[in-house]
This record gives structure tokens, C-alpha cells and sequence, in this order.
């Protein structure tokens, strides 16, 4: 009897443009860095810590964006269980979580001079923090989980429910009022080097969290990959030594 | 909180607005607790890099950590494929001694 071969370390293909990603994201970023530094006129009530806006609310689009993608992968992941859309979920989750940080960091910056205060719970910023607590907690829990599967798979389920909070914080103004302006309907940006400063920004910041999750996804699928070979490794010994049993 | 820092006017409320019309007040505190605007934005952009950075620098470790596991694994496989090899030598040699 011909023993099979052992299993090949199959490589896991990088995604079509992880490079041309990072590079673009990249020129967006600095590009728009130098938009608002040089091209763009510091606002007329609050001075230049109004520049935080930029990054500010396009950290905000994408902490929305990767959170909201992210349940969406977590629900496709209870429905019909893939490695692909727990990885997806996975990376999109911790995208949306490190945006989130960056959120709610400069928020405060910002709010300390224009509102007088670092932090008031008012509806839009409590539901940020409510949802930037819930993401870790999503992300902790399948980290720290000691049954893998349970935790992906509670994890997945909360990372669900935290969807509609996600949602909810787009809407606060409109429902609850307080002091957070709405953005793009409350008159953010009053020139158009400001418009341009904040589109840059968008963009910029948007590939650069889209070529953050392909780059952790590639990660995670080689890490599921490594298991999945050292799971196959470990069968294929068990199956020699009993072929070896039967033919001594 | 001592009476004088109760009553020292923050930014944007009803007190700061109407300071001016109040009349001489001692604003010393209130100044000395203003931070400029653009050491906020610098601020701002500086945590905003150093938490990229710290993800990405994690990213990375995590990375290196995964190719050294996988290099071992694939130590692994070849030393078990060497042996496989020579164990299906040998049984070959064993069957063709006992070959007529």
C-alpha cells in the first residue's frame, strides 16, 4: 500500500490590488493632508481647530461603513459558515473599531474648543462610544473566547444586534437633536476648498481603512489556512502509523 | 471647587457670551485655561497617526508571527515527507526480495 503524500502548504493569494491599494490610499491621504494645511482657510467662528473636520468626520464614515460591513459578513457567517466571510467580518469589525478610536480621539480635541468641554453625553456621541464599546467587546470576545467556534459565532450574532445601533448614530440629530452638528446638511463646509478638503479626506481615509482590511484579511486567511494545514498534518500522521500498524 | 474656579465662563455658554456685558470680571483662569486651536489640531492629526501606526506595527507582528508558524510547519512536512519517502523505499526493496 503507497502511503499518501503529507499536505502542501498551499499559499493563500494576496488580494487582486493590496499594493496599487496601499499606494492610492496613501497619495489620497497626503494629498488631502496638504489640501487642508495649505489650500484650505481656517473657519471663520472656530479658527484652525476646525481642520479637524476633515479626518474627524471621514473617520466617522468609515467606522460606520466598516461596522455596518462587517455585520453584514457576521450575519452571511451564521447563515452559511465560511472562512472567507468570518475573516471579512473579522478584519472589517477591527477597521471599523481602530476608526472609531480615531473618532472618538479627535472628537473631544475638537469639542474642548468649539463647545467648551472635552465629552457630554449627548445622543450622537454616547451612541458612538455605546457602539465603539460594543465593537471591542465583539472583538474581545472571539479573541479571548477558549471555544473558537462559540465565540466566532456569539460574536457574529452580537456584532448583528450592534448593526442598527450603527445606523442610529447617522440619525441622532435628526431624532434626539443635541449639540453635534449634522455635517453634511448643516453646512460643514462653507468654500469649496473646504469641500475639496473634506472629499479628499473621504477618500483618502476610506482606501486607506478598505487596503487596512484587505491587508488583516489576507493575514486572517493565512492564519485559517495554518490551522486548516496543521489540522490535515495531524490526520495524515494518525493514517501512517495506523497503515503502519496493519502492515507490520 | 473654590468660588473662583465656579465661576470662571466656559466657551459656548450662555455665561461666556454675556461676559463682555457683565462688566470687568477677573478672566485670568478663563485665559490661562484657553489651549490654542492648532495645538488641538496637531494634536488631533498626531493621535490620528499613531493609532494607524500602532495597528499597523501590530499587524505586522501578527504577520511575522503567522510566516514563522507556517515556516515551522513546513519544516515539519518535509522532514515527515523525507520519511515517508524512505519507509516506501524500503518496502519496495522488502517486496522485491520476496519476489520470486
Amino acid at each position: 500500500m503507497t502511503l499518501p503524500n503529507p499536505p502542501s502548504p498551499r499559499p493563500v493569494a494576496a488580494p487582486l490590488g493590496l499594493s496599487l491599494a496601499i499606494v492610492v490610499a496613501i497619495g489620497l491621504v497626503e494629498a488631502a493632508l496638504a489640501h487642508i494645511a495649505f489650500a484650505t482657510p481656517p473657519d471663520i467662528a472656530l479658527g484652525v481647530v476646525q481642520k479637524i473636520f476633515y479626518f474627524h468626520v471621514a473617520s466617522a464614515f468609515a467606522m460606520l461603513l466598516f461596522l455596518v460591513l462587517g455585520a453584514g459578513l457576521s450575519a452571511i457567517d451564521l447563515v452559511a459558515p465560511s472562512d472567507r466571510a468570518d475573516a471579512g467580518a473579522r478584519g472589517a469589525l477591527e477597521v471599523g473599531a481602530l476608526f472609531g478610536a480615531i473618532l472618538l480621539v479627535t472628537g473631544p480635541l475638537w469639542a474642548r474648543k468649539s463647545w467648551g468641554t472635552w465629552w457630554t453625553f449627548e445622543p450622537r456621541l454616547t451612541l458612538s462610544l455605546l457602539v465603539e464599546l460594543l465593537a471591542l467587546a465583539v472583538l474581545m470576545l472571539r479573541g479571548l473566547s477558549s471555544d473558537a467556534q462559540l465565540g466566532r459565532r456569539a460574536g457574529a450574532a452580537m456584532a448583528v444586534m450592534a448593526a442598527p445601533i450603527s445606523l442610529l448614530i447617522h440619525l441622532a440629530v435628526k431624532l434626539w437633536g443635541g449639540n453635534h452638528p449634522s455635517v453634511l446638511q448643516g453646512g460643514g463646509v462653507q468654500s469649496a476648498a473646504m469641500r475639496i478638503s473634506f472629499w479628499l479626506a473621504v477618500a483618502g481615509v476610506l482606501t486607506l481603512a478598505s487596503a487596512l482590511l484587505a491587508l488583516r484579511y489576507q493575514q486572517l486567511r493565512l492564519d485559517q489556512r495554518h490551522r486548516e494545514l496543521e489540522l490535515t498534518f495531524a490526520a495524515w500522521q494518525l493514517r501512517r502509523t495506523r497503515t503502519a500498524g496493519e502492515s507490520s | 471647587m473654590s468660588n473662583a474656579a465656579a465661576e470662571i465662563p466656559t466657551a459656548g455658554t450662555t455665561e461666556a457670551r454675556t461676559v463682555a456685558a457683565a462688566g470687568p470680571r477677573d478672566l485670568s483662569a478663563y485665559k490661562e485655561e484657553q489651549i490654542a486651536g492648532g495645538d488641538l489640531a496637531a494634536a488631533a492629526y498626531l493621535l490620528l497617526w499613531a493609532i494607524i501606526g500602532a495597528y499597523l506595527w501590530r499587524t505586522a507582528r501578527r504577520q511575522a508571527v503567522a510566516e514563522s508558524a507556517l515556516r515551522a510547519l513546513e519544516g515539519r512536512l518535509d522532514a515527515e515527507f523525507a520519511r515517508a519517502a524512505a519507509q516506501a523505499g524500503r518496502g519496495d526493496a522488502a517486496a522485491a526480495e520476496r519476489a520470486p
